[in-house]
């Protein structure tokens, strides 16, 4: 450690800086500005000298897409009314399901309900002339963007289970959440900003809660972290109440002076000066943080393109819009939970609530696809929707659809994705996967791989056994990129 | 065991590893039981322990026991330099944080560096170990291995109310010293081998440890997937080997069959979970029933009109859960005889039916009856005073005699299971042991329990004394101490560990003995910096062969504790059901571990994920943790406490407070240069009123967030 002190000092030196290290820090957390340079100047030697496990790593193939935005539909969305169109379902309407078709165990039980039409109306849209309902207008005019996946399938029957299966593989708790893996393999862009963020547009945690963007086995360093709503996203940014700004700094600079002096007589842990950082950090972040969610920088015409003056809109929209903000600051991975606690989970009027789901969604998603590609920002950065399973064609309880992971959709835009492209089939009333069936491993296989990271090649060592996130199996959907 | 279910994704994996056995088998042959390779063979783990000797070293003078002789033949063959002795200050720390997981008064400092006898350190050690302060620290460890939780996990993460009981029996176990024999004993068959005693009904809570999801009604695939994790995390434990792998396909590296997994895990096939084992023997069992129909009669009233209100409810609750079983379920539950496995998933389909309906029936009351039950409910409710409380734990008992058939579904069709060890060790099947003064039980886990606990077994000793280094010097001699296989890392040290083991064995299996003799050495009392950091950077820079003791951060519980301990505030209330909340002044070795972890200060700090086994915790540094311990309130308001008390000895002066507020922080007290900077930062204010408190406060907080508090020397 006091070596790693002197690397930083000479190339300090070098780069003929007068500032002392701590100043410099100080200052990088000043502004956007110096972020750049932060970035520029301090964080190879920096991360390199205290063996930071987020310092930025190569992938292991061309990347497509440097960034993931998640858009997680919690609950279940029913992709028979958006994505998949079934028109054998309202011919069927009311009639138990045909013997020709396999019944599922159900989650809540029901037997022999009777189907369900869906009373949407489909168009065809851009030059692919990809199906999209009436339930998602806006979200269809980025049809040719989108590689829509109507084949997906997932193992568990239960929301818990099955949200942390699409976060971490596996319906038991314990493994690391994708995004883990990914900042795991690739490091953060940012020194200031966690790498891997969650927003969530309600009060509610997703059902599992921490779990689903946690480490499992490996080290909390590659965790999500949970923004919270309001203007302080990260919990204890503040100082506590009744400590000043000078006060903080007083306090920190004699924290300081006390940590120098015990690193050299222990001048041989990395570990002590990794802590040191690790409050310089938390000093950073804490100009940083409430900066990167702090929506009043963005003009009205995006505020309302997000949709920002609806109410219905305004939740997820803000969350779309941050999320913009994150990627645009070198977050990697940030996912975002519409109906975060379950919301998407429709047992009963179906109809009435699913109608409201994808309204509060669709603009949002719409403005936030739009958003990135005027920035440029879309080509790198990989937008995934889905949710943990969908929904079944027959009823439940006269007027809701129960859990359907057996056939669902999700779909993928940006990073390296060719657009207008159906991949897979349900049958004809969309309750299984027919052809080309996508598990969840797949799917995880395919973002990793966007990434430049190869599923089977990216390795934990936990005990004596290599775990990898898709559990050794898992293939890259090939056809979802260009 | 019954069939294993073969789902698309199973074969899908299935396929993948044969084809990456089909791989490995060119490269190294196929590890199947008949044919092992005779490098697996000859692996050391599956070796006898040896007896080996104490090595001849040179530098003689520094050898405090036969440890260090050890220790010396390896730093000496690397041209290294033993560290000096680190001074008293150093370790009663050490050895207080290591042991209590507290820093030590500065009473007990005091009392140690002027104790002039010759011996006083090794008289340290004795009364550190006496203290109880040992079991609430060193539970910890072991809780971590056995993925202990209070909640269930999943959606709902379920309270456990009687859980606190087997961590309760960890700490007395360690208190007492217990054999580490009887120890596993007790855990793994506690019911077979030692009947009717209530340390070892509480023993076999361990076997309940794991995550439960209340609302699974594919009761094939729960029931399967919970003897998986049960065969899991206990081949972690006691074998040191990652048994999982070969659930799936014959171990890739190491020599364990798929056979052989399936073989372990037979062990536990028979067994059922059991929600009510009273405790406290039949003068309990009289108490209880008397002062039950004592509170029966009077309370007759109110459970009569509540009996009448939920029963209708409670049935239509019952049925409705039934009705939600999958087809093949309710078919085993409608048959007249059940083989034991049926038995086995009829029971644990009533766990779920029994408590759903238990949950759920008030919503089929309607409006007006809801109004009387709450009523009835609080009438209740003054007479709880007298109704007792059974003491009773929650664990397992065998099905019956006889254990349900276990087959594999695996590379030569569907095989026959019986219980059975590693096969490299033992290619015959168990024999089973009969057990005297117990009926309606298989023994299977009795004989597994025996097997374990035998002194000549290769893995299960060396795994234990290998965790207990690892505790005390941070790296265990084998560094992966979950993992002995070809994948783990292999031992600094085989001939210590050996020797270890032959001294454990010895011993009783005294962990105490243990602890006692790896702390009294010269390796242990070493300085933590090197004698010459250039050297050892470039000869062992990861101190494998320690030159030097390394710096250890605290964990979640220690910083906690210390926290508490600094200020003042600590209760050392031992026992009883989890504290909930992390702002309680309990230790924390009592709060609550729930499996749907919050974001609290104590995770920020690596607590394990309580799904795993966890035998090393991960030491991670984020700004998370920096921000929970500088802005937290909580924290703060240990730092106020602390000050307060430094400030309320009369007519100090400010250096005696600073001094005082070293030596309870640090154990050591200021140096010139601390003293000046203190000063600098209290007397920027008027040393009066709120605002001195405040920076009082300050300082003492900034005390509490420094490395010199978090990280042990």
């Amino acid at each position: 450690m006091g070596n790693s002190q002197n690397t930083f000092i000479k190339s300090m030196a070098h780069m003929e800086y007068s500032f002392s290290r701590r100043d410099f820090l100080m200052r990088a957390g000043g502004g956007a500005a110096s972020v750049a340079l932060a970035g520029m100047l301090g964080f190879e030697t920096l991360s390199a000298a205290a063996k930071n496990p987020l310092a930025p790593k190569a992938g292991q193939h061309k990347a497509t897409a440097k960034r993931v935005i998640f858009l997680f539909m919690e609950g279940g969305p029913s992709h028979i009314d958006m994505f998949d169109p079934k028109p054998l379902l309202n011919k069927l309407h009311g009639t138990t399901l045909p013997k020709s078709f396999k019944e599922p165990v159900t989650a809540m039980g029901e037997q022999g309900s009777p189907l369900m039409g869906s009373p949407r109306t489909w168009k065809q849209y851009g030059e692919s002339g990809l199906s999209v309902s009436d339930w998602c207008p806006n979200i269809a005019k980025h049809a040719d963007e989108l590689a829509v996946i109507r084949s997906c399938q997932a193992d568990g029957l239960n929301h818990v289970g099955s949200v942390c299966q699409m976060n971490t593989g596996s319906v038991v708790g314990g493994r690391p959440s994708l995004g883990a893996w990914a900042i795991y393999g690739l490091g953060s862009l940012n020194k200031n900003l966690p790498s891997f963020v969650v927003l969530t547009d309600g009060k509610k945690l997703p059902l599992g809660g921490v779990r689903n963007w946690g480490t499992g086995f490996m080290p909390a360093t590659y965790q999500g972290t949970l923004f919270q709503q309001g203007t302080v996203p990260i919990p204890n940014l503040d100082p506590p109440k009744g400590v000043s700004d000078t006060r903080q700094k007083l306090k920190l600079d004699l924290l300081s002076n006390l940590n120098r002096r015990h690193a050299q007589q222990n001048a041989f842990d990395d570990e002590l000066e990794a802590r040191i950082e690790s409050y310089e950090m938390a000093y950073r972040m804490q100009a940083d943080a409430p900066e990167a969610v702090d929506l009043s920088q963005e003009s009205e015409a995006t505020k309302s393109m997000y949709g920002l003056d609806r109410e219905v809109t305004e939740p997820f929209g803000k969350q779309c819009l941050q999320a913009r903000r994150l990627v645009e600051r070198g977050v990697r991975f940030v996912q975002v939970y519409s109906g975060s606690g379950s919301g998407w989970d429709t047992h009963a009027n179906h109809e009435e609530r699913g109608q409201r789901l994808c309204e509060s969604m669709d603009q949002p998603v719409a403005a936030l696809l739009t958003d990135l590609k005027r920035r440029g920002l879309l080509e790198d950065t990989l937008v995934v929707w889905g949710g943990e399973f969908g929904r079944t064609p027959m009823s439940e309880k006269g007027n809701g659809r129960d859990h359907n992971p057996f056939g669902f959709t999700m779909w993928m835009a940006g990073g390296g994705i060719k657009g207008g492209q159906v991949i897979g089939s349900t049958d004809e009333l969309g309750l299984w996967a027919v052809s080309e069936k996508i598990h969840v491993h797949d799917l995880h296989a395919s973002i990793l791989h966007a990434l430049g990271l190869d599923h089977m090649n990216l390795e934990f060592k936990k005990g004596g056994r290599l775990e990898r996130p898709t559990i050794n199996v898992g293939h890259v959907v090939e056809k979802l990129f260009v | 065991m019954s069939r294993r279910k073969i789902t698309p994704i199973y074969l899908k994996r299935l396929w993948i590893v044969g084809f990456l056995l089909l791989s490995a088998s060119c490269l190294f042959g196929t590890p199947s039981e008949d044919s092992f390779t005779e490098e697996q063979r000859a692996y050391w783990v599956f070796q006898p322990i040896s007896q080996p000797k104490v090595p001849t070293v040179r530098a003689k003078d520094w050898i405090r026991n036969p440890i260090d002789a050890f220790i010396l033949q390896g730093i000496e063959s690397r041209k290294l330099t033993p560290a000096n002795e680190a001074d008293r200050r150093t370790l009663i720390r050490r050895a207080s944080l290591d042991l209590l997981g507290l820093p030590p008064t500065p009473e007990a400092v005091d009392a140690f560096i002027n104790d002039p006898a010759p011996n006083a350190y090794e008289k340290l050690i004795d009364q550190l170990l006496e203290s109880p302060r040992y079991g609430e620290r060193y539970a910890r460890h072991w809780l971590d291995l056995v993925r202990y939780a209070d909640t269930d996990g999943f959606k709902a993460d379920v309270l456990r109310p009687n859980a606190w009981r087997y961590r309760d029996y960890v700490i007395e176990s360690l208190n007492s010293d217990k054999s580490y024999a009887q120890f596993v004993q007790e855990q793994i068959a506690g019911d077979e081998l030692y009947p009717n005693n209530d340390e070892a009904k509480k023993a076999t809570g361990y076997l309940r440890l794991w995550p439960y999801e209340d609302n699974q009604p594919d009761m094939t695939r729960h029931w399967e997937a919970t003897l998986d994790d049960i065969a899991d995390v206990s081949g972690d434990v006691f074998l040191g080997m990652s048994m999982k792998c070969a659930r799936c396909h014959d171990h890739k590296f190491d020599a364990i069959t798929q056979k052989d997994y399936f073989r372990f895990r037979s062990f536990f096939s028979a067994i059922s979970p059991w929600e009510d084992i009273h405790l406290g023997g039949e003068d309990a069992d009289k108490r209880y029933r008397t002062e039950l129909a004592t509170w029966e009669s009077m309370t007759l009233g109110i459970r009569t009109e509540m009996e009448a209100l939920k029963v209708g409810p409670l049935e239509k609750e019952k049925a409705l859960a039934r009705a939600k079983l999958p087809t093949y379920m309710k078919e085993i539950l409608d048959k007249p005889e059940r083989t034991p496995y049926e038995e086995q998933l009829t029971r644990f389909a009533y766990k779920l039916i029994d408590s759903r309906s238990e949950i759920r029936f008030q919503a089929e009351l309607d409006k007006e009856e809801k109004v009387r039950w709450a009523a009835l409910e609080k009438e209740l409710r003054a007479f709880d005073a007298y109704k007792p409380q059974r003491e009773q734990v929650a664990a397992v008992k065998d099905i019956g005699a006889t254990a349900p058939k276990s087959y594999l579904e695996g590379k030569n069709g569907r095989e026959l299971i019986e219980p059975g060890y590693l096969s490299i060790l033992d290619p015959q099947d168990a024999t089973i042991v009969s057990l005297n003064n117990v009926s309606e039980t298989t023994g299977q886990r009795a004989t597994l329990a025996l097997w374990l606990t035998d002194e000549e077994n290769p893995l299960s000793v060396r795994v234990m004394v290998n965790r207990l280094w690892q505790w005390h010097f941070g790296t265990g001699i084998v560094p992966s101490s979950n993992d002995f296989g070809v994948l783990g890392g292999e031992p600094s040290h085989p001939e210590l560990l050996d020797w270890l083991s032959r001294k454990f064995v010895e011993e009783g299996w005294s962990l105490k003995s243990m602890h006692r003799l790896m702390m009294t050495s010269a390796t242990y009392r070493q300085s933590s910096t090197p004698r010459d950091a250039d050297i050892a950077e470039k000869a062992d820079a990861d101190n494998r062969y320690l030159s030097w003791m390394p710096v250890r951060r605290m964990d979640a519980e220690q910083l906690r504790d210390a926290l508490l301990s600094v200020s003042g505030e600590i209760d050392t209330t031992m026992g009883g059901p989890a504290v909930e909340e992390e702002n309680s002044p309990r230790r924390s070795i009592y709060v609550i571990n729930k499996r749907n972890k919050e974001m609290t200060m104590m995770n920020s700090f690596d607590t394990p994920d309580l799904h795993n086994s966890c035998s090393l915790r991960d030491v991670t540094t984020t700004p998370i943790q920096a921000l929970a311990l500088l802005n937290g309130d909580w924290t703060l308001s240990r730092a106020k406490q602390f000050a307060d008390q430094v400030l309320s000895k009369q007519g100090a002066s400010t250096e005696d407070r600073i001094t005082t507020a070293y030596l309870t922080a640090l154990g050591r007290g200021p140096t010139e240069e601390d003293i000046i900077d203190a000063r600098n930062f209290l007397e920027s204010v008027e040393p009066k009123g709120d605002a001195y408190r405040t920076a009082w406060a300050d300082f003492c907080h900034v005390l509490m967030n420094t490395n010199e508090f978090v990280y042990s020397n």
